[in-house]
């Protein structure tokens, strides 16, 4: 797909289209079918179809090859925003076009400053969002259309059929993994879980039981001058491109009803399940932390650790 | 349910006020619920004295920067014998005279907040040169007797620093030892399976020699440069208001 000079004003005047018939139906008020009439139908293919033409799949090859993200980029970011902004997406997929937005307002940012490498990582992650954002709303349609299969957006279509949506994964990242060394037959996890995908949710978190039978996710709420610990039964946030850390005073995993003491050296597997990446398997360092250790001002993220599995 | 109102005041000294800005909040915030609560006092007679919360101690001159959060009015040192990891009564008062005494109220089943003041103290002491960490004695006493046995306060306490000292006593007792110190009585969360957190004060308390006196309380977050700091001017210097 070559993008000539034509085509970039067809790319504006859908924009500026789009955008008069964003602000009519927005006029038009609760007139609109609660249930994706053919109305919302249309708004979400020219909301797609400007998205897609904007520019960024060339943008981004371009500064791959140049190592330098080429002069209209900032547009390409901003003209994605626009759409992005100005329609109305279907309902499933609002979490997913709100978290796109975030990846083309952090490439607006960065291509303000002059950090090229900085740059090129906020295309990249722009670009691979856009395909799979592009993907479930083609998907979307298609099931509105009755049409089945994938539809042929150059490599999105190389994905897959599915015709079943899917989710647009977080993706996990953990460092810093460690477990208190025990005093009792109780002991406390540690981590820090990078986020740079979508929205997640740290659900629980397991150990073999014949480590620990009982593990629970846990925070520490300020009660007057008395510190609570107590479960999280629905689960921590993982924010959308941010970080959850769990360390002392704040978040922790609670190991208990320990089988035997957790001894500096050992190391043991924690089995943690997120609302949409699933489960994931982090080793983890028990470390003696009664004296030398890192407490609160030795920083959390000194240590080596941590590995991270994946997916589903 | 409380009783003595307590006040926090962040030292005029830059420092002092980065330092404790999220200490002096969170502090602030727990203790200024304590003063609310303590309208309702029902044993005033173990108030620290002046009963005037607003009166500050805030530096007059002294070139030493204490890091801890101050409070007004100060803490008395408790009159208590409780019993020791030896099984052996101990009586706070008499064995703590003239050292700087660090209280500290907590349970041994805990995960994260104790472990975490514990191994920030006994490392701060194994530091400090012995003529300091000399004149300090580190008190840790349980608000889960039921569970902290004298045995399981001394293997606990010992893994820390040898010479930490692991205190417990009858329930009324803890509680009542508690009220004496303005927190609130530790309460309970059932963690199911037969485990409980309990809920407990999370600050360390500093009585100063020879007055014995808590001019100052450390919450979880003090730093251990900030520890260090105190520790040595508490001691070398007691409390210089």
């Amino acid at each position: 797909m070559t993008l000539t000079p034509p085509r970039r004003w067809l790319t504006l005047a859908a924009v500026a289209l789009l955008a008069v018939v964003a602000l009519s139906f927005a006029a038009c008020g609760g007139d609109d079918d609660d249930d994706d009439g053919a109305s919302s139908d249309q708004q979400v293919l020219s909301g797609i179809e400007a998205l897609d033409s904007t520019g960024l799949h060339e943008i981004e090859e371009q500064t791959l090859a140049d190592g330098k993200a080429p002069g209209d980029a900032q547009n390409v970011a901003r003209q994605s925003l626009t759409v992005l902004r100005l329609t109305t997406w279907p309902e499933d997929l609002q979490d997913e076009a709100k978290a796109l937005e975030k990846y083309f307002e952090e490439m607006d940012a960065a291509l303000n400053g002059s950090d090229d490498k900085k740059i090129a990582d906020s295309i990249g992650k722009a670009h691979d969002a856009w395909h799979e954002f592009s993907h479930m709303v083609w998907e979307h349609l298609q099931k509105h259309a009755n049409v089945a299969g994938g539809h042929s957006d150059d490599h999105a279509a190389a994905t897959g059929t599915a015709t079943t949506p899917t989710k647009m994964a977080a993706k996990l990242e953990i460092t810093g993994a460690k477990v208190r060394a025990s005093a009792t037959d109780v002991s406390a996890a540690y981590m820090t879980i990078k986020n740079t995908g979508l929205e997640d949710r740290l659900l629980k978190a397991s150990v073999d039981p014949s480590i620990s039978p009982m593990v629970q996710v846990h925070e520490m709420v300020a009660d007057g001058a008395t510190m609570k610990m107590q479960e999280v039964k629905a689960g921590i946030v993982v924010p959308a491109t941010g970080e959850l850390v769990l360390k002392p005073g704040g978040y922790h995993i609670m190991l208990m009803n320990l089988k035997q003491p957790l001894t500096a050296g050992q190391t043991i597997t924690l089995t943690l399940t997120f609302e949409k990446a699933g489960t994931i398997e982090v080793k983890a360092p028990v470390e003696d932390m009664t004296s030398g250790g890192s407490g609160m001002s030795g920083g959390m993220g000194a240590s080596p650790t941590a590995t991270m599995g994946g997916g589903h | 349910m409380t009783t003595t109102p307590l006040a926090i005041h962040a030292r005029q000294s830059g420092r002092a006020l980065t330092t404790l800005r999220l200490l002096t909040a969170a502090l602030i915030l727990a203790l200024g619920m304590v003063v609310l609560a303590a309208c309702g006092g029902d044993d005033d007679d173990d108030a620290a004295g002046d009963a005037n919360g607003g009166a500050t101690t805030t530096s007059g001159g002294t070139e030493s920067k204490v890091m801890g959060a101050i409070i007004t009015p100060p803490l008395e040192k408790p009159n208590f014998v409780l019993t020791d990891t030896n099984n052996k009564p101990y009586d706070i008062k008499k064995e703590t005279e003239g050292y700087l005494t660090l209280l500290y109220l907590g349970y041994t089943h805990c995960p994260d907040v104790c472990p975490t003041h514990m191994a920030d103290m006994a490392t701060v002491i194994k530091k400090l040169p012995a003529d300091v960490s000399s004149k300090i004695k580190v008190l840790f006493i349980t608000t889960d007797p039921a569970r902290d046995t004298p045995e399981v306060l001394g293997n606990y306490v010992h893994l820390f620093h040898p010479d930490f000292i692991g205190l417990t006593g009858p329930e009324d007792q803890i509680i009542s030892l508690q009220k004496t110190l303005g927190v609130n009585p530790a309460t309970k969360t059932d963690l199911g399976g037969g485990n409980y957190a309990v809920n407990h004060a999370a600050y360390v308390m500093a009585f100063t020699a020879p007055d014995n006196v808590a001019h100052t309380v450390y919450p979880l977050g003090v730093t251990r440069e900030d520890w260090e700091n105190d520790l040595k001017l508490l001691v070398q210097e007691g409390w210089k208001p």
